[in-house]
């Protein structure tokens, strides 16, 4: 029935645009995703510190960062940044230098397969390098757009 | 529960909270006289500008986790956190303060690390031991759930403050 394809997509957008609208909620899933990531973090370079190199753990970590830099770009929808009643340490700039912050997520997606690819290839020293890499891409995207409170 | 009780728990959490929080002023006042300047860490590679970064990031995150579990377990002190959580998070405090060892082993001046970090880098790296051997202990004593046993382990154990004046810098953003 054709008039049925119109009312879908209004009430799709209408779901999705409610979803939107409640700042608190894409807070809280985007900070879960960030623990998510930092655990996986935690896991690969504990690994590594151990002489780990390419094990099933070492990969379900940086499957699950890969994951994560898949995810990223649909954290920050629009109206999520800092607001009276929102606790977020997201900064304004976020939404206002879109493409620098873009930019900031594509180097941590690039970094996060190369990370992939080097947990694969099983090298202990190459990967030690890629995963420190890792790291610059997550402290400059922090140092930029994120505020700390310390 | 009558009212007058209430407050009384209340003021008694506050009186706690108090005097842990002396105890660590005047801990901080007397500390870190010992300490006697050394060569750079000259035994450590060096490392390029990428890897540097990532290195700073680690142990910038090992210190917010000290930082969570810390504010944690004052509030369990303080009676405003259950007891439940003492074992997992005075557990969690040694495992990041081991952590923080080996996160500021290799010489990568930046972050808030003041240039001392790595001019007395020996020195340094002696006061993170020291931490993480009573933060383990902290940690065993934390496992019985007994919170007057933790709390008398806190102040040597949590020597954050004493650490972050001699060798933090202050925030720049
Ligand atoms: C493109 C930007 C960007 C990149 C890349 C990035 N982060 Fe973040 N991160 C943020 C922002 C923004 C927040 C604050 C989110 C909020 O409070 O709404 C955050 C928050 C966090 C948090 C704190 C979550 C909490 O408990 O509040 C952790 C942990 C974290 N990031 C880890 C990482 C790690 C590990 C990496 C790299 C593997 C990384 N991030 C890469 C932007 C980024
Ligand atoms: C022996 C020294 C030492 C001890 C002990 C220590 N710290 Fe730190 N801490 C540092 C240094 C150095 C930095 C700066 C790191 C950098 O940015 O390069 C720091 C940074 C921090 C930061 C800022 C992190 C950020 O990037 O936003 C926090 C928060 C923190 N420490 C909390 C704690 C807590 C809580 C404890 C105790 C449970 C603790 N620290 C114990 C040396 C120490």
């Amino acid at each position: 029935m054709r008039p049925a394809i119109p009312i879908m997509t209004a009430l799709i957008c209408a779901a999705t645009a409610s979803l939107a609208a409640v700042p608190a909620d894409s807070v809280r899933s985007r900070v879960a995703g960030y623990r998510a990531l930092g655990a996986a973090m935690k896991g690969l370079t504990e690994g590594v510190r151990q002489g780990d190199a390419g094990s099933p753990r070492l990969q379900a970590a940086a499957r699950d960062i890969v994951a994560a830099s898949k995810a990223q770009y649909r954290w920050f929808p629009q109206g999520s940044g800092p607001q009276p009643g929102v606790k977020t340490a997201a900064r304004a700039e976020i939404w206002g230098n879109a493409p620098a912050f873009r930019t900031a997520q594509d180097n941590f997606a690039r970094q996060a397969t190369a990370v992939e690819r080097a947990v694969a290839a099983g090298d202990a020293s190459a990967l030690r390098g890629e995963i420190r890499k890792l790291g610059g891409a997550c402290k400059a995207c922090h140092d930029q757009f994120r505020t700390s409170d310390d | 529960m009558d009212r007058r009780t209430g407050l009384q728990g209340a003021k008694r959490k506050w009186a706690c909270a108090m005097a842990v929080g002396i105890a660590l002023f005047s801990f901080h006042q007397a500390g870190w006289s010992e300490v006697t300047p050394a060569v750079a860490g000259a035994d450590a590679p060096v490392i390029d500008k990428a890897e540097a970064d990532g290195i700073i990031f680690e142990r910038q995150q090992v210190m917010l986790r000290l930082d969570k579990d810390a504010k944690t377990l004052g509030m369990i002190a303080a009676g405003s956190a259950p007891a439940s959580k003492l074992a997992e998070t005075t557990r969690s405090i040694a495992e990041a303060a081991r952590d923080s060892v080996a996160a500021f082993e290799t010489v990568a001046p930046g972050g808030r690390s003041k240039p001392e970090v790595w001019s007395n880098h020996p020195d340094y790296m002696r006061a993170l031991r020291d931490f993480a051997v009573k933060a383990e202990a902290m940690a065993k004593a934390g496992q019985g759930g007994d919170v007057n046993a933790v709390t008398g382990l806190m102040i040597d154990a949590m020597p954050c403050k004493q650490c972050h004046d001699r060798y933090r810098a202050p925030k720049t953003s």
